[in-house]
Order: C-alpha cells, then sequence, then structure tokens
C-alpha cells in the first residue's frame, strides 16, 4: 500500500508540473481548446487516483474544478487570468495535500468559491459580460469556409490577411491554412497569393452576415458552408456534419481541386482527405493526442546507480577479457570477445543515456515563478526558453535548480526595469527573459539572459575597495570586477545592491556549480543586460581524461580542463627562484605533481607539462609522462579519502588498478593563491 | 502620418461630398477633375487609396486604373470604381479590372464609410 501511494506521489507531482505548463500556455492562447480539454483530462484522472488512494481532499477539489473545466469547455465560461489564477492556485493546494501539508481551511475555502462561483447561472451572466471569441451556448452557428483568393488578389489591392482577422473578430475560429510550397509571408513579399485557407467559425452571425465580411471576393473566391446551429463543443455532432460534407458534398473536394494550380487535383484530395480525417481522430480521440508524449517510467536513481556501477564493473571486465584473449591468440574466442566487448559499448552508453532527462523538466518550473515574480514585482517579463530537448544528468540538473533560481530571480528583481523606466530609456515596455540550453562539445551551456540594467560595476567596485579586495588606485578590469561578485564573502556586502538580499550570494552558485563540475561565466553591459553562462558536464559517471604517469601513480586528468601539453627539461621549469612556466607569451603558475604527492623530485630529466585551463584562467601541471586519453567511469572515493580534497574520485582501470582523477579546481585554487 | 486618399470625379458635387466624407475619416483627401489631372498625383509618393468615376472626359477610370496598375509603386494599392452600372456581377469584373471594389453610384455615405474602413483597416 505504502508503494502505491509513493508511487501516486510522484505520479501526481508530475503530472501537476505539466499541468501548470499547460495554464501558462493557456493564459497566452486563451481560445486553445486542446489545453482545456488536456486540463479537464488531468483533473478527471486526478480525481480518480486520488480516490483509489485515499486522498479525499484531493478528490474533492479536483472534482470542483473538473465542474468548472467542464464548463469552460461547453464554453459557457470563458478563460481568462481568474481561471488561470484560481487554477495555478488549487495546483499548489493539491501538491500541498500530497505531503499533508494544506491548510484545511483554505482548500475549504477554494472549494467553496469554486462552487459558487462558476455555477450553472453566475457562469452565464459572466459570459454575458465578455461576449469575446469565446464558444457560447446554443445560439452560435458554426460555419465551414474555404477561402481560395484569387492568385492576383494583391493587385486589386486586398490583403486576405484583412478578411481573416475580421473572422477572428466576430466569432471563435479555428484557422487551417493551406500554405502550398511558398510560406505565406514569402507569397505576400511576392504578392503571389498561393494559399488557401479552411475556416471553422462558430459564430452569432448568420450566413448572409458572415458573407458580407467577403465583400471584396467573387463568389468563387470562397465559399461558407452553414455546419450546424449547435454548439461546436458538441464534438459528435461536428464530426458526424464534417463526415457528411466530405463524403456527401461533391463540391468540397471540386472546390479544392480548384484551389491549387500545379498539383493534381486528385493528389489535392488526397492531401484533404488526410487533413480531414487527421482531424477527425485527433478531436474524436482526445486520448491519442495525449499520447504523443513519450510514456514514462518512474525508476529511483539508487537502482540507476546500482545498474551504472554493474555496467562499469562489466566495461572493466570486457576490457580485461580482451587483454587475456590477445595474448592466448585463439580466432574464435578473439571474435566471440570483440563481439561482446562492442554490445557492452552498446550497453554502456544505453545505460548513461538512462540517467540523462531533458532539461526542460527544470526550466518549464521557472516559467511559473518568472509568471507570478513578475506580476509580484510590477514588471512585464517575456519569457523565452529554448533547447528544452538538450539532455543532461538528473543529479547535475538537480544540483543546478537552486542557483538557477537564484539567478532568474537576480535577473527578475534587479536586472530588468519596471516598464516606466524602461520606456524612458528607450526599451520596448516589456523585458525579456531568455533561458537558453544547448550543447558545446561535451558540455551542456545553460545560459540566461535579460535585456534589464546590467550589474552595477561602479557598485561592485566600491565595495571591493570597502572590504579590501583591491585598493582604490589598482585597475581592475570590468572582468576582474565580475569575478569579484562570485569571491566567497563578497556577497554580504552587496546583497542590498546587486543580489536578491536573500543571504545567497554567487559565489554560492559558483560552488554548487563547481560541486557538478560546472562552471560559470557572466557578461555584462550597463543598459543593456546580463548574460549568465552556466558550463554543465552532461554526465558525472563517465568523463574523458588524460592518463598520465607521476612517480609510479597513475593520475588521470579531465581532458576538458587541458588546454596543452608540451615536453620539457625539469632543469628548465624548476632551477630557478619562481614557479612560473611561459606559455603564450604570459607567465602562468606551475605546480609539481611529484612534489605534491611527496615523491622524489625531478632530476634533471625530460617532463610533461600540461597547461590547465579553469575558468580562462591557466596553470601547469609537471608529470612524468602521458600514458594517453582513457574515458574513465567515475567511482566515488570511500570515506577514508574523503577529507582530501586533491582527487575528485577514481576509476578502474583495465589490469583491475585505481587510477585517481585529479581535482583540477582544488589545484587552482592552489596555484592562483601560490601567485597572490 | 495621415493616410492619403486621391478622389477623381467630374462632377464637382459628388466629389466635394467624397472628399468631405474621407475627411472626416481623418484622410488626407487630394482632388482631381478627370484621369488625366489625376496623373500628376502617382509621381511615386505614397498612395493608400484612390476613389475614382468611371465615365469622364479626358481619361476615364477604366485607363487610369490600368495606368496606374503599370507603375510599380500603384501596383497594390486599393482602388474604388465610382459606377452607375447595377451589374450584379461587379465583383466578377472587378477581379478583371484590378481593382478592389466597384461602388453603385449614387452611394449610400454610411455603405461607403463602411468599404473605405474595411479596406483602410
Amino acid at each position: 500500500m505504502d508503494e502505491m501511494i509513493k508511487d501516486f506521489v510522484t505520479e501526481v507531482t508530475d503530472l501537476l508540473h505539466e499541468m501548470e505548463n499547460d495554464l501558462i500556455l493557456l493564459e497566452k492562447d486563451p481560445g486553445n481548446t486542446d489545453i482545456v480539454n488536456k486540463i479537464f483530462r488531468m483533473m478527471h484522472t486526478l480525481k480518480g487516483s486520488a480516490a483509489m488512494c485515499g486522498f479525499r481532499n484531493i478528490q474533492d477539489i479536483t472534482h470542483a474544478f473538473e465542474d468548472v473545466y467542464e464548463k469552460i469547455r461547453e464554453g459557457v465560461i470563458p478563460v481568462d487570468t481568474t481561471i488561470i489564477d484560481i487554477t495555478l492556485k488549487g495546483k499548489d493546494q493539491i501538491a500541498l495535500m500530497l505531503d499533508n501539508r494544506n491548510d484545511e481551511n483554505e482548500t475549504n475555502r477554494l472549494i467553496n468559491y469554486l462552487r459558487s462561483e462558476f455555477s450553472n447561472d453566475i457562469g452565464h451572466q459572466f459570459h454575458n459580460a465578455n461576449t469575446d471569441s469565446y464558444f457560447t451556448g446554443t445560439d452560435d452557428h458554426l460555419y465551414c469556409i474555404l477561402f481560395t483568393p484569387d492568385k492576383e488578389i494583391f493587385e486589386r489591392g486586398i490583403d486576405p490577411d484583412k478578411v481573416i482577422n475580421e473572422l477572428k473578430n466576430t466569432g471563435s475560429v479555428r484557422i487551417v491554412p493551406h500554405e502550398g510550397k511558398k510560406s505565406w509571408n514569402r507569397q505576400k513579399a511576392d504578392k503571389v497569393c498561393l494559399s488557401k485557407w479552411e475556416i471553422y467559425l462558430s459564430t452569432l452571425l448568420s450566413k448572409e452576415e458572415v458573407e458580407s465580411i467577403f465583400l471584396f471576393y467573387d463568389e468563387s473566391e470562397f465559399t461558407v458552408y452553414s455546419i450546424s446551429n449547435g454548439n461546436p463543443g458538441d464534438n459528435e455532432q461536428l464530426h458526424g456534419s464534417l463526415h457528411k460534407l466530405y463524403k456527401s458534398n461533391k463540391d468540397w473536394s471540386d472546390h479544392i481541386g480548384k484551389m491549387t494550380t500545379g498539383l493534381s487535383s486528385n493528389e489535392n484530395e488526397d492531401t484533404l482527405k488526410k487533413e480531414v480525417d487527421r482531424k477527425l481522430l485527433i478531436d474524436t480521440n482526445p486520448e491519442s493526442s495525449a499520447g504523443d508524449n513519450d510514456s514514462t517510467i518512474n525508476v529511483s536513481s539508487r537502482k540507476l546507480d546500482e545498474l551504472m556501477n554493474l555496467v562499469s564493473e562489466l566495461v572493466t571486465l570486457t576490457a580485461s577479457l580482451e587483454v587475456f584473449s590477445s595474448e592466448i591468440r585463439h580466432p574464435r574466442l578473439q571474435n566471440t570477445i570483440e563481439s561482446v566487448e562492442k554490445l557492452t559499448k552498446r550497453f554502456r552508453n544505453n545505460a548513461l543515456d538512462l540517467r540523462l532527462v531533458p532539461v526542460g523538466t527544470l526550466l518549464s518550473r521557472f516559467k511559473r515563478q518568472v509568471r507570478d515574480l513578475s506580476k509580484e514585482l510590477d514588471k512585464n517579463v517575456n519569457l523565452i526558453v529554448e533547447g528544452q530537448d538538450i539532455e543532461i544528468d538528473k543529479t547535475i540538473l538537480k544540483a543546478i535548480e537552486n542557483p538557477l533560481q537564484h539567478i532568474i530571480r537576480n535577473s527578475l528583481d534587479h536586472g530588468i526595469e519596471k516598464e516606466t523606466e524602461r520606456v524612458a530609456k528607450g526599451k520596448t515596455p516589456a523585458g525579456l527573459l531568455k533561458i537558453a540550453a544547448f550543447y558545446s562539445g561535451a558540455n551542456v551551456l545553460l545560459q540566461v539572459q535579460d535585456d534589464g540594467n546590467g550589474i552595477n560595476l561602479e557598485r561592485v567596485k566600491e565595495c571591493a575597495i570597502e572590504k579590501g579586495y583591491i585598493t582604490p588606485d589598482q585597475t581592475v578590469t570590468e572582468q576582474e570586477l565580475i569575478n569579484l561578485t562570485m569571491e566567497p564573502g563578497f556577497t554580504t556586502a552587496l546583497n542590498t545592491t546587486i543580489v536578491s538580499g536573500r543571504g545567497v550570494g554567487m559565489d554560492v552558485v559558483k560552488k554548487e556549480l563547481n560541486r557538478v563540475g560546472g562552471s560559470l561565466e557572466i557578461f555584462t553591459e550597463k543598459n543593456l543586460g546580463t548574460s549568465i553562462t552556466m558550463k554543465l558536464p552532461t554526465t558525472l559517471t563517465i568523463i574523458d581524461t588524460l592518463m598520465v604517469d607521476v612517480g609510479s601513480t597513475r593520475i588521470l586528468i579531465p581532458l576538458l580542463d587541458i588546454e596543452y601539453c608540451y615536453q620539457d627539461k625539469s632543469s628548465a621549469i624548476f632551477n630557478k627562484d619562481n614557479r612560473y612556466v611561459q606559455y603564450k607569451n604570459y607567465p602562468i603558475p606551475v605546480v609539481s605533481l611529484r612534489q605534491k604527492f611527496r615523491y622524489k623530485d625531478y632530476e634533471n630529466q625530460e617532463v610533461m607539462v600540461i597547461i590547465i585551463n579553469k575558468f580562462e584562467n591557466r596553470y601547469a601541471v609537471v608529470a612524468d609522462h602521458i600514458i594517453g586519453e582513457y574515458q574513465a567511469v567515475i567511482k566515488p572515493l570511500g570515506e577514508l579519502f574523503i577529507n582530501q580534497p586533491y582527487f575528485s574520485g577514481g576509476s578502474i582501470m583495465v589490469d583491475g588498478k585505481l587510477s585517481l582523477i585529479l581535482d583540477t579546481n582544488f589545484l587552482f585554487n592552489q596555484a592562483i593563491r601560490n601567485k597572490i | 502620418m495621415k493616410k492619403r486618399v486621391i478622389v477623381v470625379e467630374d462632377f464637382n458635387t459628388s466629389r466635394q461630398i467624397i472628399k468631405k466624407t474621407l475627411e472626416s475619416m481623418g484622410y488626407l483627401v487630394e482632388e482631381a477633375a478627370d484621369g488625366r489631372e489625376a496623373l500628376k498625383y502617382f509621381n511615386g509618393s505614397k498612395i493608400d487609396l484612390l476613389v475614382t468615376d468611371y465615365n469622364m472626359p479626358n481619361m476615364d477610370g477604366g485607363s487610369l486604373v490600368e495606368y496606374i496598375r503599370s507603375k510599380e509603386e500603384y501596383k497594390y494599392i486599393p482602388i474604388f470604381v465610382l459606377s452607375t452600372e447595377t451589374n450584379i456581377e461587379k465583383q466578377k469584373k472587378a477581379k478583371e479590372a484590378k481593382i478592389t471594389s466597384w461602388i453603385k453610384k449614387p452611394f449610400d455615405i454610411v455603405e461607403f464609410k463602411r468599404i473605405v474602413e474595411k479596406v483602410m483597416a
């Protein structure tokens, strides 16, 4: 039973997230009946499974919402901000109910509100107050309009868009454009009209009135079919009519046949038939449209970790098997082992993939936050989210949730200005917040951009001087000032000015990112905005490394951090006063790995200098030899090693020995500190 | 910027009624008594609408439209032609003549306003 409730909670949590997204979409596109239907279905599903799992309160509240959405579906209640707000609130309540953290009074108030406010009679009044373009009751007529303006329509001084816009204002429309080979915008630019439109209109207007909208068009350019006098929400009736129309009315196909030149009428008929069939299929079978989403199952990450562990064991074992078989040189054995190896590789890649989740699962949560926060701050913000399909390790995604939230809050709170201020600056009234995810090599970049104020670098400088980070006469570049904001302890000084004042600063953001192997980059331009880029590894469990020898130890250095390698005499590096090497005409600090790990120092011999580039800051490490590239399956080090800062993990080699993975972050901090 | 309308009509009273009506709608109106006189406005300057009579001395409405449609700048501007003809197939003819619409003469001011608003929207 407990297991079942657990499953229920996970499922409902996912469902609620999805619902939240849909609600926000619906707010932007209130006429979208698909979303209304989907939300209705979600409420229905919730009601059912809540009853099964004994969540009586969820059952009650979803029931109330189901009634409301039923009315929205019927067109009795229009979708507006009130509806969206109240549903979002309800969604929050349900989330609280899952953990039994909800306030019973609040819930009852909400349910009562829903029942009284949206009951039948009031609903009708409500609607009459805004006779906007929503499906109304049974007074509406439904028309199907085939609109095929002449190819040379523009030469008559007419723009077909005007008619379509006019139709939009007369009622509720669904427009299906058939653009053909050229996009409509392109056609408009070329002043050639090849498009045709299929328009479904639900309106109070009579057929004559609808026809009069096409005043400038010849009879051959449009046809208005009256489909029903009923409510278009009544699917069966509509589709029955459509079917009849399609099947019996030869006019339809004839008409479409005339619509395009170039395509044979047969083809047109087929295309149209497909189009109609598709539409009928989608509309009569709402479940199937929702079924487009990948079906998923939830697996606990512990199970995944275990699987990963087994897979990496298998990889190691296969590798040693290969070594073994190359010694025996038995052709059949060799063949088999090769196949096993290939299969194992695929197996491993697949297993790695399992841990990856689309960034969108996290980003979508911020849509709601941005909406609420901008409302709260009285700012007008357009949010653009890009690259939601980009996949990343779930652990990493979880780790960046708080940093990302912090960055977004900053942007909204301090970055984007209020409408009046923006207008005064000559900017668009609505601010822009863009969250974009994309691949860059083996990394995923997550970028948060706003077109607001930018970071107040003068203020940062003042604070830095106050706090003693820099002296007043010291020249500092902008980038250095920006980097200062990420220094630990720097935040508090600036809490009230550049950071949200919630006690978490950019230093914490940076630290959290470093913990999962990510890094942070900030660009800011006064009055133009700020761009913050998080560079993240796609996965934590496997990395490309360079294997080097230091004394008798094999060490792995993450390949991503390495910029350049070269050979040199140890004496040239170490037999001098300072610990710097020249690289691209700059002195960069150098760290001897032998010295760090208490091996005997180099006697005059050839060594490898490896230039490491961490956040555009460089330092060098010296090792004995480079063995080669190695794809390491990272294993966490045991408890005994928890307090050492040099290594971030270990990996088992082909021969069963352990190699350690160098923590480039720690060495970087050390090297830099030595420099200062 | 105000939208600019050219009104071409040989009968002065009619022309003044059209002009006043259009001006009351907030447009900038230029007038001409026949097609030939109207040509001076089609010198490359911006024109948002042409309202012209059909039967006029010197250059009639048909020739005027033909001339205008041959100019790249005015190929796509809306054109209304006033006509006493009460032919049912007027839109079909409009298509052939490459004009936006015929307007029946004598015209109903309310209807005229509606049509102008529709095309200028």
